[in-house]
């Protein structure tokens, strides 16, 4: 199964617990983007989030909104 | 002599017990010898927070590259410094005062003769003063 496709399942049925298993997971926690990443999704920074996704495209020489809108189709998401 | 029952594990004289690898040890440095920097592409540099060292064949300069919490890749620049030996000193280096640049010895110097002109002009307006109040007391000592 894709990993994103079903890290969007766990996080639709119970992001709490998605959350508290991403903040116990020792590789979240020693990596710092992903820590932040974990604290905007907390927080509700979706800015801060989609300003890190447009960072990683960049830094990858891809294009965000492309990206944007390949995931949207394979997530079903119109 | 009493028999010493060992059970069924044989270990031969001499065997080397297997080590255990601790499996969060670090299995090397990652990173590599560039011809420039612009080789280094995002895939390069490991995801998990760590720094990797990327060494200019010409070893005139090592970048650490690590992913930011933002999103980012961050260099962190590291050049070489030669120590200077007496015998390396060319004969068309200048050296200063107290081994410093001469160039920046000759700005230093210029500032002091600057200061101990000012210096010298204003003791002479107040030798000047002082003769003129000395002749006057003279003259008039009431």
């Amino acid at each position: 199964m894709n990993p994103l496709l079903s890290m969007y399942q766990a996080l639709s049925k119970n992001p709490q617990q998605f959350m508290k298993n991403m903040a116990n997971n020792n590789m979240i926690t020693g990596n710092p983007m992903a820590m932040n990443t974990l604290k905007m999704m907390q927080n509700g920074d979706a800015k801060g989030l989609e300003q890190m996704a447009r960072n990683l495209c960049k830094e990858r020489g891809v294009d965000a909104d492309q990206m944007l809108e390949q995931m949207k189709r394979q997530l079903g998401i119109n | 002599m009493p028999y010493m029952n060992y059970g069924n594990y044989y270990q031969p004289y001499g065997a080397v017990q297997p080590q255990i690898q601790n499996q969060f040890s670090q299995p090397g440095i990652a990173g590599r010898v560039v011809n420039d920097f612009s080789e280094v592409v995002a895939n390069d540099v490991p995801m998990n927070g760590t720094y990797a060292f990327f060494v200019k064949n010409d070893m005139s300069e090592i970048q650490a590259r690590a992913w930011s919490a933002d999103g980012k890749i961050v260099p962190v620049v590291f050049k070489p410094y030669f120590a200077q030996q007496p015998n390396n000193v060319t004969t068309e280096q200048k050296q200063g005062l107290f081994g410093a640049d001469s160039d920046l010895t000759d700005t230093f110097m210029k500032r002091f003769d600057d200061i101990q002109a000012r210096l010298e002009s204003i003791e002479d307006i107040f030798s000047k003063q002082t003769t003129v109040s000395r002749r006057k007391k003279e003259v008039d000592p009431e």
